[in-house]
């Protein structure tokens, strides 16, 4: 457990991608396979100077055994990728504007005519912006706006 | 001749757009925790759609106006706009509680002008000598080049070295991901097709930056707002006489102008040393070359010295760190990333060829900086009257537009939904890497970077005829490795020092 503190999540994932990295590239040419192998080779000699290295230049700064920190980000994030997914079923603008009202119930505004006039009113914006004024074909759902 | 009326002859079709610019800027800047950064990822998509030049103007006045707006809430509400604001936030909070606000905002908005004004002037000089000498580098030297910049960000945006330059080698392996410049073989993909041409930048900004922004204003989440910014009772011309007052009082420090302009254009040259570097730096030095005791023992009181030099720096950093993205196309923050990002996507070839393939557009964006300046003295000194109000948008509001909005830009790259959710798996990385103590901006440097540095480091191993002392053997590339032996050593004799001085402070 110390030492997944001491790699932390992002140097843990890093190292995981370099190794699949090498896994998918070995056995292919010299220029396919040999930038990628010095970019994985520098990162795992600098996660060892991390990990093994002075205790306080450790990777995870032991947020981990924190985790509750975290709860409120993720449920954002969350709320974010639903709002992705959502888009194709039902639209971009009232998926955004669903997902505005979840997010700012979130992130603590409780009014309900705050937040029915504000994510109304940025889902319209937004759908004015890039749907009518740039043109962007963002997803229209079964309602096609 | 010639080219000096064609870009002013763009400069002056622009002007509307520069001052949109400098004018969505200061509102952006003034809202706190909103930033350039974010307005400019939010923006950049709908600049795809507006003709280059506008565009590429409206983005440059924006550039400028963001930084004297992120003075205003770091003066009425101690809360920097921008991370440069917050030694501003130093001096002018204690002149905002003294009764002296628009003082304060007036020493800012005349510190900001000439700062910009000053590197825009050094930047339309040192540019096209930059380049010309950068048209002679050949692939050796562009390879030191990437590897001294990444490496240079990684040292300096973070607090940890090694940390750095991890997140840069993470940044360069990742920006491998696609199929290989050489041969056209996939690698890294995840078997995902829409992998195949890379990871796209924009997507990755978006979500390094605005998505994990959010996520950290989540975490905090506060229903606690600011206090509302009380002035005197002052009518409207005697706001108007406080704020030509902190004006005049700039003029008459010009040495601690030209020091400041001079600090800011030389930090923003480097790779990684963001305003913010700039501007404390500055700071320091006005507290180093204070007059007498007395003006010493004013700072922290509400020196407007500090302000001049805060804000100054500022200002020379930002504009000046665009001449090393434009002359060798390296990118030394978020923000000349996106603008990097942003003339790549509209076809124009950005480093040294871009002062001899796309010369008026290159002017004309070196020559709008001054003009901007100009635009800001007039727009500043009216948004006084309004950002007042601005300054107390709640984060917690302003936090769901921007994931909102930003997402949207990620899809607008594309058309794709898929880069909706790499930008939220950005986010997640760029979320944990701020967590954890690695610079973001290191691992965007390295994702940008990646194809040159892969692409050099193969045509130089040819040039060579396979013989890897290609990279060291040239005198320019040899200068470029000696740099940053020499500058990787001071930092991290600096940082063990400042480390060893803070244990010192503390066990007192």
């Amino acid at each position: 457990m110390d030492l997944a503190k001491r790699i932390g999540l992002f140097g843990g994932g890093a190292i995981c991608f370099a190794l699949y990295y090498v896994t998918d590239v070995w056995g292919g040419r010299f220029e396919t396979v040999s930038y990628g192998i010095l970019c994985v080779v520098l990162v795992l000699v600098l996660a060892t100077v991390l990990v093994f290295g002075d205790r306080q230049n450790a990777f995870g700064s032991g947020w981990l055994g924190r985790p509750l920190v975290f709860v409120r980000p993720v449920i954002f994030l969350s709320v974010l990728c639903l709002y992705a997914v959502l888009q194709d079923l039902i639209g971009y603008a009232l998926a955004t504007a669903l997902a505005l009202a979840g997010l700012l119930y979130l992130m603590k505004v409780r009014s309900p005519r705050i937040l029915i006039a504000l994510s109304g009113s940025l889902a319209v914006t937004s759908y004015l912006l890039f749907v009518e004024l740039m043109g962007v074909p963002l997803p229209g759902g079964p309602f096609a706006f | 001749m010639d080219l000096s009326l064609q870009a002013i002859a763009v400069i002056a079709a622009a002007v509307p757009f520069i001052a949109a610019g400098v004018l969505l800027g200061v509102f952006s800047g003034a809202l706190p925790g909103f930033g350039g950064s974010n307005t400019l990822i939010i923006l950049l998509p709908l600049t795809l759609y507006m003709e280059v030049n506008a565009a590429l103007l409206l983005v440059v006045g924006l550039f400028v106006g963001v930084r004297f707006g992120g003075a205003i809430p770091a003066i009425l509400i101690n809360v920097p706009g921008t991370a440069s604001g917050a030694a501003t936030a130093v001096e002018g909070y204690p002149l905002y509680k003294q009764g002296h606000a628009n003082f304060a905002l007036g020493v800012a908005l005349l510190a900001s002008v000439l700062g910009t004004l000053f590197s825009g002037f050094i930047a339309l000089a040192a540019a096209p000598i930059i380049a010309d000498i950068a048209l002679k580098f050949a692939a050796s030297e562009i390879f030191a080049l990437t590897i001294f910049s990444i490496a240079m960000v990684g040292q300096i945006a973070g607090d940890d070295l090694v940390k750095g330059w991890f997140a840069g080698a993470a940044g360069l392996l990742i920006g491998s991901v696609g199929v290989d410049p050489m041969w056209g073989i996939e690698r890294g993909t995840l078997g995902f097709v829409e992998l195949y041409d890379g990871i796209p930048v924009i997507p990755a900004l978006v979500g390094l930056y605005a998505i994990s922004e959010v996520m950290m204003i989540a975490e905090k989440a506060s229903t606690v707002s600011a206090e509302a910014p009380r002035y005197r009772n002052l009518s409207g011309g005697e706001r108007s006489a406080e704020i030509l007052r902190g004006c005049a009082y700039v003029i008459r420090r010009p040495i601690d102008i030209i020091r400041s302009m001079s600090i800011g254009s030389f930090i923003g040259a480097l790779p990684g040393a963001g305003a913010n570097i700039a501007s404390f730096l500055s700071y320091q030095q006005a507290v180093t070359f204070s007059r007498n005791h007395e003006d010493r023992g004013q700072f922290t009181k509400g020196n407007p010295r500090g302000i001049i030099a805060s804000e100054a720096a500022d200002n020379a950093c930002a504009s000046g760190a665009l001449v090393p993205m434009m002359t060798l196309g390296i990118p030394g923050s978020a923000s000349t990333a996106v603008m990097l990002v942003l003339m790549t996507l509209h076809g124009l070839s950005v480093g040294p060829s871009l002062f001899t393939e796309n010369a008026t557009t290159a002017y004309a964006i070196l020559g709008a900086l001054p003009v901007a300046a100009c635009l800001l003295l007039v727009i500043g000194f009216a948004s006084i009257f309004v950002t007042s109000r601005l300054v107390l948008v709640p984060i917690n509001v302003l936090a769901p537009a921007i994931a909102v909005f930003g997402l949207a830009g990620a899809f607008a790259a594309r058309y794709l939904l898929f880069d909706v959710f790499l930008a939220l798996i950005f986010g997640l990385i760029g979320y944990v890497m701020r967590k954890e103590g690695f610079p973001p901006q290191a691992m965007l440097i390295g994702l940008i970077l990646a194809s040159s540095v892969e692409s050099s480091f193969f045509i130089g191993l040819r040039e060579g005829f396979g013989s890897p002392l290609i990279f060291v053997q040239r005198p320019i590339s040899l200068g470029i490795w000696m740099m940053l032996i020499a500058s990787t050593l001071y930092i991290a004799y600096w940082k063990r020092r400042q480390a060893a001085q803070q244990k010192a402070e503390r066990t007192e």
